[in-house]
């Protein structure tokens, strides 16, 4: 199977290591383009800022292991309204269809409704072990969901 | 770790930017650069920024571009920032002409620095107030004040 596009889903506080290098791993032979996306939460201001940053800073993190594989890489910051697994997960699908990815990646812990997510696209989906997060990204992760 | 308004330079701001494509409007940012003695190998830069732009999209989207390069040819970490009223095409995924162009050039060395840059730079340009701002200015030095307020 060849994948042209390539949908890479990472929440602002995921460790990226593993998933980057599997997604550009992945990439690299299919010389496929790779979506990098992040979402965050539009109204909650305080946190906003800081999540905003952890986020640019996951993708450019993303983004600078593309370039040195010399794999095609563009980021993408998406912000909801309001942070819930139906939500997002919608967002993943609407994003999917407009960018025409053949492929969505995401961690295992990543906050998808498989379900919502498998009924509202036809492509391959790749879910892939996250690396160990630590506590403070845990709780910090708990104040921006509404699960 | 530097502010953005710490290593922006200056005298590193063009407020009407001439050129009208993507290489021009760089090449003509970098010529600061250049000039300042931040970039140290000219041939190599180019190489290395042609080459990101060549896999990248460094249109962010909402009028604004962070064209970037980490290599050798650099001495220090710097930005200089540029603003296009007709705009430049910079493959944005919003499809929209980039007016506000930030050049950020980085040691190759300075991975971290460079990262939480670019990171800091796209977190204040993703505020409306921060980037009408930068449409708006008048004189260098507001862009300097512009962006200390905002970050």
């Amino acid at each position: 199977m060849k994948f042209e596009k390539i949908l890479l889903y990472v929440e602002p506080k995921t460790a990226i290591d593993t998933i980057s290098r599997f997604t550009i791993n992945l990439a690299r032979p299919n010389k496929a383009r790779v979506f990098a996306l992040s979402i965050i939460l539009h109204p909650l201001q305080k946190i906003k800022t800081r999540i905003d940053e952890q986020a640019w800073k996951r993708l450019y993190e993303i983004e600078e292991d593309a370039f040195e594989a010399g794999v095609k890489i563009s980021l993408l910051l998406e912000e909801l309204d309001k942070m819930s697994r139906d939500n997002l997960t919608q967002k993943l699908i609407d994003l999917s269809r407009s960018y025409r990815v053949d492929l969505i990646i995401f961690a295992s812990n990543a906050k998808i409704n498989i379900n919502k997510l498998n009924s509202g696209i036809t492509i391959p989906i790749f879910i892939v072990p996250p690396q160990s997060t630590n506590k403070s990204d845990i709780k910090n992760d708990s104040i921006q969901w509404e699960v | 770790m530097h502010k953005i308004s710490e290593i922006i330079l200056s005298d590193g701001v063009v407020l009407d930017v001439l050129g009208t494509e993507k290489i021009a409007a760089i090449k003509e940012l970098a010529q600061i650069l250049i000039n300042k003695n931040v970039v140290i190998n000219p041939d190599e830069f180019f190489k290395a920024i042609l080459r990101r732009e060549n896999l990248e999209s460094t249109g962010i989207g909402q009028g604004v571009a962070i064209p970037h390069a980490r290599t050798s040819a650099v001495k220090n970490i710097a930005i200089v920032f540029g603003r296009s009223k007709a705009g430049v095409d910079f493959s944005s995924l919003d499809g929209q002409p980039s007016h506000l162009i930030f050049l950020i050039a980085a040691p190759e060395d300075k991975k971290t620095e460079y990262i939480m840059t670019l990171a800091r730079l796209s977190k204040l340009l993703r505020k409306n107030d921060a980037r009408n701002k930068l449409m708006n200015i008048q004189s260098p030095q507001e862009v300097i004040e512009t962006i200390t307020q905002y970050e």
